[in-house]
């Protein structure tokens, strides 16, 4: 079954016809072609599919599109500010937080939803926070200090 | 700028803006999806295979089996035992027999669905210890695939002295699953008359001779390129084989791109993984500590198909019995086939396996001297000019007194142990402890890959003073890209911005191997090394030509150039050579040095080691079974660290998947020989609230024949981790775990048999 549905992402208004089986990631990757966002396990475990939905991080592999119908997401390709790195990317490369990448975008927007929500956190709750994004590559301190940093900064 | 600094990763801005493409991020128009038919047993005859009805459906454009194929049914590894798609035998669960492709993956799968096949079962030889001769055949007459032995010495003359006291057991490990966040994938189309793939992997050379034999078509129209790689571990090494003769069997046929992304739970069934191993070790030492023999037998699971397993084990055999002098040395290691997934490379490559055994046992010969376990390494590890088991003085980049004393004083190792005995004392339910390992890691093929190892690079300077630099080794997470740019920087004293490390394409450069074996950094960085210095060579000819006057050196630094009392900025001097048509473009082709080993596994077995040191604190509840990893220091010596906050990034993160594979990633199999592990949920890795406090330490004592001095080590921070791990529980609470992972339920039961 098709239906419309009206999204924001990254700042823009997209009024869209999908199939209501559609998950949010394929919505985000296919449709509107924003491929930084990660499919990594398909089932909600590894976070690479993270997005912020109306603030909150959401894993985008088990969310439905209609379920994101009239709401606000923001995308790594959403996370520049005037066309340049915001402090918390910058701060994942300073940090050495990036290794292969591919957790990166979904790690990125965990973190962003916490900066958000909780502009001060602690080691704990950063860490927490990014418990469900997966990291095969780093051993996940450099991301906690890149997110600790960027808190700092503000 | 340039060597030995840590300069931002070449490739970060793409990966944090989300720019970078991975293989699922390629859409091409009239792409079709490929999707594989597996085996659903574990062993069986296949009597009746049709794909008819099934190539009917909406949406399927063509289905491929062993009919199909142009070339050999063989993916080619080393041995050519693994069957491309399986014709009259399956020889484990998710073995593939037929390639769908169709317009959506979805279409495949329903379409699969309709496949008939009809396949008599077999009973599965699922247990590796039983497989040598079994009934039961894999391979050959008796399924063993492969041996190696290493002896020196005279073994049976030395263990007849009777004063020796000797420590003796058995040690499990599991298979562990590489867990790149990236699954496989390829996509494959047509370019003119040349097919080219594009694929997430670490050895194009390897998908390019495979698909040669596959295809029956020639090397050069057969072009692949590395595409963005989100982690391999040795888990895109040769496996990306089968996943691009997959979806390149499709595209053959029916020219268009196929693209083959495999799922999560496809990928953990059917994908190699570490293989299983059990290790016996016999050691025996004198009353004062001193080792004097060794004795060891070391049994691989190989899965059903060779595939990497001969280098495996090589490697596995060699590093047995760890960076210690010892005089009299007898250890075999063996190979052999079960009805399980392949088993494959996985950072470290068949040592950690042994390497748990090693160091376990030595911790109880310690407590049977009564002698600490850092003093009794202390007292056996090599120093330089001594023999390694395989009979090679080590005497070049040797660091492993240097790395023992820095881990020691780092890590605070003496004064910890006292204050840890106390917290013991004061504490009925939790018990802290701390456990050592030492390692070395031979760097790079080794005798069992020599003909493989070559190392080039094509280094070409532009008129503007920017360079292009392509090497054959490539990127999949760990940094080459940006130590390749360094150090092509470093040549010219320029900056890594006037660098571009270009993607790995079989079509511009020449094979030289596969990126395994820690030997990125060392085999970009001679071909680079050997590119630059001819360029620079050239210029230095032109400008004693040009001046009419011979120059002692022609420097290069902060982007000057300076010779005789001259002086030039760099951009300058590349615009002069360009304008009088001087040569900036340099191929360079050279062997690294020679390795042996001959049929007593004596030689030069790696034309260089790495040293390492781990030091682990845990903290146990014996309530539970539960352990806590509080701190790691992991030492390293490295050559040189060419950048080293990337050098700290591969302790850190080789030793948290060390870390997993000691406490708590559990592969599940089913007594039928399937895997029930299938994604994070049941396999579970390390998360951000499990690594401990890390402190990575680097040691650089310079490899003298290295770029820089580099040499490499990147596998080694996982290899000591596990018996650091179990050491450091056995420390806290004395039990002796000849398993992992240490799961709370296997340290409760030990807790409970020891009470
Ligand atoms: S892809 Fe969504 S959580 Fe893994
Ligand atoms: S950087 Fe590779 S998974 Fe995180």
């Amino acid at each position: 079954m098709l239906m419309y549905l009206s999204i924001k992402v990254n700042g823009k208004d997209h009024k869209l016809k999908v199939s209501t089986t559609k998950r949010l990631l394929d919505l985000l990757r296919e449709d509107l072609k924003l491929t930084g966002t990660k499919e990594g396990c398909g089932v909600g475990e590894c976070g690479a599919c993270t997005v912020i939905m109306d603030g909150k991080a959401v894993n985008s592999c088990m969310v439905l599109a209609s379920q994101a119908n009239g709401c606000e997401i923001i995308t790594v390709e959403g996370l520049e500010e005037n066309g340049e790195l915001s402090r918390l990317q910058k701060n994942f490369l300073e940090s050495g937080a990036v290794q292969c990448g591919f957790c990166t975008p979904g790690m990125l927007m965990s973190a962003k939803a916490l900066l958000m929500k909780n502009p001060n956190p602690t080691v704990e709750e950063i860490k927490e926070a990014i418990a469900g994004n997966l990291c095969r590559c780093t051993g996940y301190k450099q991301i906690v200090e890149a997110i600790e940093k960027t808190a700092k900064e503000k | 700028m340039g060597v030995g600094k840590s300069v931002i990763r070449v490739d970060s801005v793409e990966k944090v803006t989300g720019r970078s493409k991975y293989v699922e991020d390629i859409y091409m128009s009239g792409m079709l999806h490929a999707y594989v038919f597996r085996s659903p047993v574990s062993h069986g005859v296949i009597k009746r295979l049709d794909v008819e009805k099934a190539k009917e459906c909406e949406g399927i454009h063509g289905i491929f089996t062993w009919k199909d194929v142009p070339g050999k049914n063989i993916i080619h590894v080393i041995y050519d035992d693994q069957i491309f798609l399986a014709k009259d035998r399956v020889l484990y669960q998710g073995q593939p027999i037929a390639v769908i492709a169709a317009k959506t993956p979805e279409k495949a799968r329903e379409a699969a669905k309709l496949i008939e096949i009809e396949i008599e079962k077999q009973t599965p030889l699922v247990d590796f210890e039983q497989s040598k001769g079994s009934d039961i055949k894999i391979y050959g007459d008796d399924n063993v695939f492969c041996s190696f032995k290493v002896k020196r010495g005279d073994i049976k003359e030395a263990i007849k002295n009777e004063d020796l006291i000797k420590v003796e057991d058995t040690y499990y490990t599991q298979h562990q699953e590489h867990a790149y966040l990236e699954p496989q994938g390829a996509i494959v189309y047509w370019e003119n008359d040349t097919l080219t793939i594009r694929g997430s992997m670490q050895a194009p050379f390897y998908v390019q001779q495979a698909l040669t034999e596959v295809l029956n078509m020639k090397k050069s129209r057969i072009r692949v390129i590395q595409q963005t790689t989100g982690g391999a571990f040795g888990g895109k090494e040769d496996v990306p084989n089968i996943v691009c003769a997959q979806a390149a069997i499709c595209a053959y046929h029916l020219k268009v791109p196929v693209r083959m992304v495999y799922e999560r739970d496809e990928d953990m069934m059917t994908m190699s993984k570490r293989h299983p191993g059990r290790t016996k070790i016999s050691l025996y030492c004198d009353k004062n500590g001193f080792f004097k023999a060794i004795k060891g037998e070391y049994l691989e699971n190989a899965g059903a198909f060779s595939t990497l397993t001969p280098a495996v084990l090589y490697r596995g055999t060699v590093h047995l019995t760890g960076p210690y002098n010892i005089d009299n040395v007898d250890v075999i290691g063996e190979a052999v086939a079960t009805n399980t997934v392949p088993n494959g490379a996985y950072r470290g490559f068949g040592s950690p396996q042994v390497i748990f055994a090693m160091e376990s046992i030595i911790d109880t010969m310690a407590k049977k001297l009564n002698m600490d376990p850092v003093r009794l390494r202390e007292i056996n590890l090599l120093k330089p000019g001594e023999k390694t088991c395989t009979g090679q003085i080590v005497d070049d980049s040797m660091g492993m007194q240097e790395v023992f004393k820095k881990c020691v004083k780092e890590s605070d190792y003496f004064k910890r142990k006292e204050e840890i005995e106390k917290y013991n004392e004061e504490n009925e339910f939790y018990k802290r402890g701390l456990g050592v390992s030492t390692l070395y890691y031979g760097v790079g093929l080794g005798a069992a890959g020599k003909h493989m190892s070559r190392c080039a690079a094509v280094v070409k300077i532009d008129g503007d003073g920017s360079m292009t630099v392509s090497v054959g080794i490539t990127e999949m997470g760990q940094g080459l890209r940006t130590v390749a740019a360094q150090m092509t920087a470093e040549a010219f004293g320029v900056d890594e911005d006037l660098v571009v490390v270009s993607e790995i394409d079989t079509s511009r450069i020449m094979d030289t191997g596969p990126t395994v074996a820690s030997r990125g950094t060392i085999t970009a960085g001679w071909g680079i090394v050997q590119a630059t210095g001819r360029i620079k060579k050239r210029i230095h000819k032109f400008l004693e030509k040009k001046y009419k006057e011979r120059f002692e050196d022609v420097h290069y630094r902060d982007g000057k150039v300076y010779f005789g009392k001259n002086e030039m900025d760099f951009h300058e001097l590349i615009d002069l050579c360009t304008s009088e048509k001087v040569r900036l473009h340099e191929t360079a082709l050279d062997m690294p040095p020679e390795c042996t080993f001959d049929d007593n596994g004596q030689g030069e077995a790696y034309f260089v080691y790495a040293w390492a040191m781990n030091v682990v604190e845990t903290k146990v509840n014996l309530l539970t079974g539960e352990v806590d990893i509080i701190k790691a220091h992991c030492c390293h010596d490295v050559g040189k660290a060419v950048n080293p906050r990337e050098v700290k990034g591969q302790i850190m993160g080789g030793s948290l998947q060390g870390l997993g594979y000691g406490l708590m990633e559990n592969m599940q199999l089913s007594s039928s020989g399937s895997l029930l592990t299938r994604n994070f949920s049941t396999y579970t890795i390390p998360t951000s609230c499990d690594y401990p406090e890390f402190i990575p330490l680097i040691v650089e004592s310079e490899y003298s024949k290295g770029p820089y001095g580099a040499k490499g080590f990147a596998e080694q921070p996982l290899m000591g981790m596990a018996p650091a791990l179990t050491n450091s529980i056995r420390d806290a609470c004395d039990i002796h775990l000849k398993n992992i992972p240490a799961t709370p339920e296997r340290v409760y039961k030990l807790l409970m048999e020891e009470k």
